[in-house]
């Protein structure tokens, strides 16, 4: 099972309305993978641990990537993707409540394709994360 | 210059007429051989046009001939009807009996049936049958007349072939008919044999030259008609020839002399037959053209070579004769000129020659005769001569002749040792090289009286040879021959000696005379009258007269009378005891009595007469004051001393005694007479301290160097005192120490006083270590305490903000999906809930500012606040375009500043003004310059919005205040808060001033920007 978009995050509530949101997207279910923490998205990505042997030809489209989360912070998932040949090129879009500056900063440094903040005003983030799959899924051009 | 010998110039002169004369023959040859050139190539090409015509008739002639036969109404009528051996029989018996004897130049025909190639009848037996359908010949045969040249078995041959037309089937060619032609017979155009078959009276063969050519060449380059040099060539030989490239490549006919197929340069011309596709060649062998040539060449210059030959031989026989004579001259001549008279030359001939060396032994003979008599007469003047000189020469005295250009002509031996040099290095030199130009121009002055006859005697200096002067007296004597002045004569006595003593004398006293003049006593010299003979320049001023007033005037003349008197008596005295006395006396001047002590004594000429007295007084009126003085200054010295706690102190290293001031025994606590020698001193000094200072004392005696040492001391009443030695070693020119001279000074007080300043040293030391060490504790805990602030506001924004966003989405959620489920009430409360997540996030990140402004660096800069202002009141506007809005922002505010920062300041007061104005009709927001304070800038805010109650001023800019009510204006009550913080952290204040209802005033102060 391989999700077109790879979905990280440690807060199951947080998980579904981030899911609710994206139904503006017009997405299957099964096109959502969700990770509840750093090591598990990476243990995805380069199918070790239980996804082991995981047919790893093809990469998400996207990685919506939160940057608190459990075992393996999301700069080190973000280190990680882009230190690896083959996973380098996946677009990474850093999606946090975070507003301070120096995460942000960090984020692009460390090689982030795009930074959203998450608005507390559900109608809010509702438009932002279909403006950003509507970008990462339709619009946008990958390498692989 | 090279000198050339007689022989070798005529060689040159002869080679030099020699060769124009070559180069105008050559130049003539060059003429002729052009002229003949151009002669025989237009003989060339007037022969080869005229057979090139002959060969075209004839050619001409043979195709007519050949067309005419293909028309033969019985050859084609024969060859329409008939056919096989029948055929070829009856034509060949036609041909032969009725075709070939018309037109004798063909030897044979051959008719060839169409279109099979093969012979059908000839001309010549057994031709019958034979293939030629692949001959070139046949098939150019088949269409028109054509021409050909081939090779058969009776040789070289040329066919010419012309096609026979059906009469019954238009356009048919039956047959072709051909007649052959040998080529050998085209020789018969070039030799006139043709013309003269043909009826012409001469031809004259080959035309006059003995290697004349001419022949035809075809389009492959083969030679068509026979060689004249290779046999069998025709249509063999290959003629690649510079005229039949020519021909062939450009169709141009030319002329000139060029290599031809035997490779033989010759002269030649072509003709260009392009209807044939032959080239005509006429040529000639260049050499036989030139021959005529090259033999007059030959000739001319044999004969010049001859004529050459035998002029040169002449010449070189005549010169050899007359140099031969010549030399014998010249060698005879260099005897005579080397002292050999009796040379005489041989006469051999008569003529000139002859006769110029019979001139030449009686001109020897003349000189022979001459040089006897000189040789007789000159000894007699030498004889004289002898007797003059060993008188001048051994002459005590100098002797100079100078001619009338004053270059001297004689020296005698002595003058010239007087002066330095030899004889010789002064002959011919001018009198003036031995003299300075002072002397030169009296001199000149002298040799003019000479130029008149005078004699005389005088005085004059000349400059030796090693520079130094010579003075002499000069008794000069003019030399006149015939009245007329030829030079001088000067006898020369050295007077360098006198002179020198003079002078030296002169110097003496002068010396004597300064000396005197700038002693400080008063000299003086009177003779046995009292008549003052000399005096020195401080008696003048004593004397309050000029030397010239003094010298000859005795004391009562200079002097008031009594005392005149008593110098008078002294000066007697003096001379009644006949040696030097001393006096006390006393002279009044301007300013008083000044008393001398005058040492007066006979002065005696050589005969050890006494002359004169002379005086030597020495002021004294000085030397009590001094004294006086002095033991001021020791008094002065001693007091210094006492006060200071210093004694100075002498140790006499020879004699070893010790001299000390009265402070030093102060100081030692001990009585006069004691510490009288260096072992006291030392045994005086504390014995832990004792060591150190004889070390010392010794470096400074044995290292040449100043000491200075602290020690403690053992008064002499037991007390104990610190002391501070200090001095250097004196020694004498020997090198050998005298005396060691020292200061001892009491630095007891001092010393205590230092020692505490030290104590109180090391223990402010510790105090600041201390300190240090409590202050980097401090550092560190708010080091540490700023990481937690950090991790705590990294917390806020991140662990805060996530439930909030829960509570709102799953609200919506709710609200969305079950709305059917909640009434209005229950639909209100979810609003509620999402109105107060919102607030709270609202909150957070006006908390998150605060903690910023806080934290963050400022970074100053000017800053252009008016830019500032405006571009916030351009958001606030695009934000709420429905409400009504009035700005006015003054232009040029700026401030120093971190930019980032005071945008963070307006945009908290321009949105609470325009927050506050919101329920105006007339709003009105105003940022400008509203004052000065102590040089800082005072901006502000100003709003006609709700207004507070002044009475709440202080609360304004205090975190979480609000004076409205949440429904009222919306808000968190930080922004304010963060005003107050950044202004402070730029060093400035802000206040507020206001009236409820009637709007707000926001003030706060910043450092002076650059404006605009």
């Amino acid at each position: 099972m391989t999700g077109r978009i790879l979905l990280v995050e440690d807060s199951p509530e947080a998980v579904e309305l981030t899911k609710h949101a994206l139904e503006g997207c017009s997405l299957e279910s099964k096109a959502i993978k969700v990770a509840y923490d750093g090591q598990d998205a990476l243990d995805y990505l380069f199918a070790a641990g239980r996804y082991e042997g995981r047919e790893t030809a093809e990469l998400p489209e996207v990685v919506l990537l939160d940057l608190r989360l459990p075992k393996v912070d999301g700069f080190e998932v973000l280190e990680q993707i882009r230190s690896n040949s083959r996973t380098k090129l996946v677009p990474v879009v850093m999606l946090t409540v975070s507003k301070l500056r120096d995460d942000i900063t960090r984020a692009y440094e460390l090689g982030a394709n795009s930074y959203i903040v998450k608005a507390i005003d559900y109608d809010v983030y509702h438009d932002t994360i279909t403006a950003a799959c509507a970008y990462w899924l339709k619009l946008n051009r990958r390498p692989y | 210059m090279r000198r050339f010998s007689l022989l070798y110039k005529v060689i040159i002169a002869f080679i030099v007429i020699l060769l124009p004369i070559l180069a105008v023959i050559s130049i003539m040859f060059e003429n002729d051989r052009k002229e003949i050139e151009n002669l025989i190539i237009r003989e060339l090409r007037q022969n080869a046009d005229e057979s090139e015509s002959n060969i075209l008739m004839y050619m001409e002639m043979n195709r007519y001939r050949i067309q005419d036969f293909s028309s033969d109404g019985f050859i084609v009528n024969s060859l329409e009807r008939i056919q096989g051996k029948e055929a070829g029989r009856i034509l060949g018996e036609y041909m032969r009996l009725h075709k070939l004897p018309i037109f004798k130049e063909i030897y044979r025909l051959n008719i060839i049936t169409a279109p099979d190639g093969h012979v059908l009848a000839s001309t010549a037996p057994g031709m019958e049958g034979e293939d030629v359908s692949k001959e070139e010949f046949f098939r150019n045969g088949l269409k028109v007349v054509s021409v050909a040249e081939i090779v058969t078995k009776f040789g070289p041959e040329l066919a010419v072939s012309a096609p026979i037309y059906s009469r019954v089937e238009r356009g048919k060619v039956l047959g072709v008919i051909t007649g052959f032609v040998p080529l050998s017979k085209f020789v018969e155009f070039f030799t006139g044999e043709y013309m003269r078959r043909l009826g012409a009276l001469s031809w004259s063969e080959w035309g006059r030259w003995d290697t004349f050519e001419i022949y035809l060449v075809n389009r492959d380059k083969l030679l068509i008609t026979p060689s004249r040099y290779v046999p069998g060539s025709v249509l063999k030989q290959k003629v690649d020839t510079f005229p039949v490239r020519e021909c062939l490549e450009r169709g141009r006919e030319i002329t000139g002399i060029y290599p031809d197929y035997r490779g033989k340069m010759v002269a030649g011309a072509s003709m260009c037959m392009p209807s044939l596709g032959w080239t005509l060649v006429a040529e000639v062998d260049r050499e036989e053209v030139f021959a005529p040539l090259t033999r007059s060449h030959r000739y001319s210059f044999s004969v010049i070579i001859l004529v050459t030959a035998l002029i040169g031989g002449l010449v070189f026989y005549f010169i050899r004769v007359i140099v031969r004579h010549l030399r014998t001259l010249a060698a005879g001549a260099g005897e005579i000129a080397a002292g050999n008279y009796e040379i005489r030359v041989p006469v051999r001939t008569r003529d000139e020659i002859g006769q110029l060396a019979s001139s030449f032994n009686v001109m020897a003979e003349s000189v022979l005769e001459r040089q006897r008599e000189l040789v007789k007469s000159q000894k007699s003047l030498a004889e004289s001569e002898l007797r003059y000189r060993m008188l001048v020469e051994n002459l005590q005295e100098g002797i100079w002749v100078i001619d009338a250009d004053a270059v001297t002509t004689y020296v005698n031996p002595k003058m010239a040792e007087m002066l330095g040099y030899t004889v010789s290095e002064m002959m011919g030199r001018s009198l003036f090289d031995f003299m300075d130009e002072e002397r030169k121009k009296f001199t000149m002055e002298r040799l003019d009286l000479k130029r008149r006859g005078v004699r005389e005697v005088v005085d004059n200096e000349y400059i030796k040879k090693d520079g130094s002067r010579l003075y002499a007296t000069v008794s000069a004597a003019p030399l006149m021959e015939a009245g007329e002045y030829r030079g001088a004569i000067a006898g020369i006595v050295d007077i360098t000696e006198r002179k020198k003593a003079e002078e030296a004398l002169r110097e003496s006293q002068e010396r004597f005379r300064a000396i005197l003049d700038n002693m400080g006593n008063v000299v003086y010299m009177k003779d046995l009258e009292g008549r003052h003979i000399f005096v020195n320049r401080l008696f003048e001023i004593v004397a309050r007269r000029s030397k010239a007033a003094i010298y000859g005037r005795t004391n009562r003349e200079l002097f008031p009378e009594r005392i005149a008197a008593e110098f008078e008596k002294s000066d007697m005295k003096v001379l009644e005891y006949d040696r030097p006395m001393e006096f006390e006396e006393a002279l009044p001047l301007e300013d008083g009595f000044h008393s001398y002590i005058s040492i007066k004594f006979p002065l005696k000429d050589t005969k050890g007469k006494t002359y004169a007295v002379c005086g030597v007084s020495t002021e004294i009126t000085n030397l009590k004051n001094a004294e006086e003085a002095l033991k001021k200054s020791e008094q002065s010295l001693r007091e210094a001393q006492r006060i200071a706690h210093i004694g100075n102190w002498e140790w006499d290293v020879e004699k070893d005694q010790v001299y000390k001031s009265d402070e030093v025994l102060r100081i030692f606590g001990r009585r006069a007479g004691e510490l009288a020698n260096y072992e006291s001193i030392i045994t005086s000094v504390h014995p832990d301290d004792r060591e150190a200072v004889i070390m010392r004392f010794r470096e400074a005696i044995d290292k040449e160097r100043a000491y200075s040492v602290d020690a403690r001391i053992k008064r002499g009443d037991g007390g104990e005192r610190i002391v501070h030695f200090q001095g250097e070693v004196v020694r004498d020119p020997s090198g050998k120490t005298v005396r060691m001279d020292g200061t001892v000074q009491d630095i007891t007080e001092r010393k205590l006083a230092e020692d505490e300043v030290v104590k109180l040293n090391r223990e402010l030391e510790h105090r600041v270590e201390e300190r240090t060490l409590e202050l980097k504790r401090a550092n560190e805990d708010l080091a540490a305490a700023k990481t937690e602030i950090e991790t705590f506001t990294y917390s806020v924004a991140h662990d805060l903000r996530s439930p909030l966003r829960l509570i709102d989405g799953f609200t919506l959620l709710l609200l969305k999906k079950q709305r059917d489920r909640l009434d209005r009430d229950g639909q209100d409360h979810l609003e509620r809930i999402r109105a107060s997540s919102k607030r709270m996030g609202q909150l957070i990140d006006d908390l998150m500012n605060l903690s910023f402004v806080m934290r963050a660096e400022v970074v100053t800069a000017s800053v252009d606040l008016s830019a500032v202002a405006m571009a916030i009141a351009v958001d606030l506007e695009k934000a709420d375009p429905e409400k009504k809005s009035n700005f006015i922002i003054e232009e040029g505010l700026a401030a120093r500043g971190d930019e980032k920062l005071l945008r963070m300041v307006l945009e908290n007061l321009l949105g609470n003004a325009w927050k506050f104005t919101s329920k105006k009709d007339e709003p009105f927001i105003e940022f400008r310059r509203c004052g000065e304070e102590a040089g800082w800038e005072v901006f502000c805010v100003k709003d006609n919005g709700v207004g507070f109650d002044m009475a709440h001023a202080e609360r304004l800019f205090q975190p979480f205040q609000r004076l409205h009510s949440q429904d009222e204006f919306p808000g968190t009550g930080i922004g304010l808060a963060t005003v107050k913080r950044i202004v402070q952290r730029h060093g400035g204040r802000v206040w507020a001033d206001g009236e409820k209802g009637k709007g707000a005033a926001f003030y706060f102060t910043l450092q002076k920007g650059k404006g605009r």
